[in-house]
């Protein structure tokens, strides 16, 4: 261990980490400068820009929107990514590998997939109305609405849900759960005093990440939902390509950044906590 | 507490495993049976949801393998894909190496730079990338989508070697090193060795994270580099051609195969990206 401290044996390797560091540099941090530079717009300053984002009805619908359907669908997503994360922490081998594969394979299927089977799901002439008409029911208006876009975005979201919950199950003190039922105490009981008490930081973890990850939404929103299902990130879209008022679109994205990094930094924070 | 108290507590007690394995068990089929739901989709003959099987046809393939369009796309998406991942292989295992054992000023700055594309909504980055692809008039060009690309896959490849770098014994770098090796030598032929099934891992998933990815390919696309995911998010807003049934067969095909390679090398990426993201 002597030889650690020796000045030889610590090689800087700065070069070997250059060329990453360019290209976070080039195509990461100088885009996010040109985001931040086109908040002042060449005919109007950057609080004429500001105050007109903040006065357009169309900007402060689509925020409201996207507190709402992001709120609900980290809800949802926690909810039932809970006994998932609980069924996986109890398997052994094969089993969890199995579990784990039903939980990755959706995690990294496409984002475009998925919303497409929600639409040949819950769409008008879609597997469940098809069902329902079929066996004498009428049909149910499921699609280009609030419903279709947090079904699809808490499906989307559950996986990133489970890992955090999971990891804060699974470094759990197995012996007091153990001590808990030798004294007596029921499952329900150990579950709800023990395990669900020390699993609380990894749930919020999950709802922060998902509540993150949800605001910065798409195309989910975009295939599922109607007009008035607008989030942040196609209102950013619409008024680059379409109203083509850049200064605006970098306004509402230097918004959402905020906003995320706002809760990424709780996120870290409780991280820090955790792992102490 | 008493007996006749822990006794009924016991009998709910033990439902409440059985009743967690039901709920789970509903999640996991939530998870999986949407992707599942667009394969017999693709199977039909044109895109009704049917199990009879005399009714099984190919149609549906047939009609993307005979379209141009959609053959362009797809092609557009693996060269993409495969020189972005490629890059992003190359820049990051050294950086990776970097950030796990070097000693250098701003090293954790650094990396923090590097991975925090993953925890930036995509639309702000992409957005940036319009406007910086604008104004240096590289606007729907191949190159600036790889490099978008390979910046965006760069934070998968540099997790999952940093992981497979906590399995690398630093004791033997240090020996090759008091030997005399340099520090090229020593990441060359001791550590690489070493972290084959990371850089593999994260190669795939760097691959995939391109091929699937939607929102910076839609902002930067210009005639010629239409991806398959661009031309897919455009084709079910506007047309919702069946076709898309057949494609999103084979996405989830691709997908599982992926998961099913990564995990049989034992790497789990999805546990590790998903932890980088508490």
């Amino acid at each position: 261990m002597i030889a650690t401290r020796r000045p030889e044996l610590l090689p800087s390797l700065a070069l070997f980490a250059t060329p990453a560091a360019l290209v976070a540099l080039c195509l990461f941090v100088l885009p996010m400068i040109f985001v931040a530079a086109y908040t002042v717009g060449e005919e109007r300053g950057l609080l004429d820009g500001v105050r007109e984002v903040a006065g357009s009805n169309l900007v402060f619908r689509v925020f409201l929107n996207t507190v709402h359907i992001s709120l609900t669908t980290a809800f949802v997503s926690v909810l039932l990514a809970y006994p998932v994360a609980l069924h996986v922490m109890r398997q052994k081998r094969l089993w969890k590998a199995v579990c784990l594969t039903l939980v990755l394979v959706p995690f990294w299927t496409s984002i475009l997939v998925k919303s497409y089977a929600f639409i040949v799901i819950l769409g008008e002439r879609g597997v469940i109305n098809t069902a329902l008409r079929a066996w004498g029911f009428e049909g149910f208006d499921m699609m280009f609405n609030r419903f279709a876009v947090i079904v699809g975005m808490s499906n989307a979201l559950i996986p990133f849900a489970i890992f955090p919950i999971l990891a804060s199950l699974s470094a759990q003190n197995q012996s007091i759960q153990a001590a808990g039922e030798v004294m007596g105490a029921s499952p329900m009981r150990v579950f709800w005093s023990i395990t669900f008490p020390q699993s609380l930081p990894g749930v919020l973890a999950a709802f922060l990440l998902c509540l993150v990850l949800s605001m910065g939404f798409f195309v989910t929103p975009a295939l599922l939902g109607g007009r008035q299902d607008m989030m942040m990130a196609n209102v950013i879209d619409l008024y680059t390509r379409e109203v083509l008022d850049w200064q605006s679109a970098s306004i509402i994205a230097l918004l959402l950044l905020l906003f995320c990094g706002l809760l990424a930094g709780a996120v870290l924070k409780l991280q820090l906590k955790v792992g102490r | 507490m008493t007996a006749t108290t822990a006794r009924p507590g016991l009998r709910i007690g033990a439902r409440l495993p059985r009743a967690s394995t039901v709920l789970a068990c509903l999640v996991y089929a939530y998870l999986v049976v949407p992707s599942l739901v667009v394969m017999p989709i693709s199977l039909s003959e044109a895109g009704e949801f049917t199990f009879d099987k005399a009714r099984l046809s190919l149609n549906l393939f047939r009609q993307f393998f005979g379209s141009e369009a959609w053959i362009a796309a797809l092609w557009n998406s693996l060269q993409v894909a495969t020189a972005a991942s490629i890059l992003a292989t190359l820049i990051g295992i050294p950086a990776a190496y970097a950030f796990a054992r070097g000693r250098f000023c701003g090293r954790s700055t650094v990396q923090m730079l590097v991975i925090s594309p993953m925890f930036v909504p995509v639309i702000v980055i992409a957005l940036g990338l319009y406007f910086l692809a604008a104004a240096t008039g590289q606007q729907g060009r191949f190159t600036t989508l790889v490099l978008a690309h390979a910046m965006y896959g760069l934070p998968f490849v540099v997790m999952l070697v940093l992981s497979g770098m906590t399995q690398v014994d630093p004791a033997l770098e240090k020996a090759a090193m008091v030997m005399g090796a340099s520090p090229a030598r020593v990441f060359v032929q001791v550590v690489l060795p070493q972290l084959k099934i990371s850089i593999f891992a994260g190669f795939l998933f760097a691959f995939l994270a391109s091929f699937d990815e939607v929102v910076i390919a839609w902002f930067l696309n210009g005639p010629t580099t239409i991806t398959l995911p661009v031309k897919m998010y455009s084709s079910i807003m506007w047309e919702n051609t069946p076709v898309i049934a057949a494609v999103s067969t084979m996405l989830t095909l691709l997908s599982f195969a992926v998961c099913l390679l990564a995990m049989m090398l034992g790497a789990n990426p999805g546990a590790k990206v998903a932890e980088a993201g508490r």
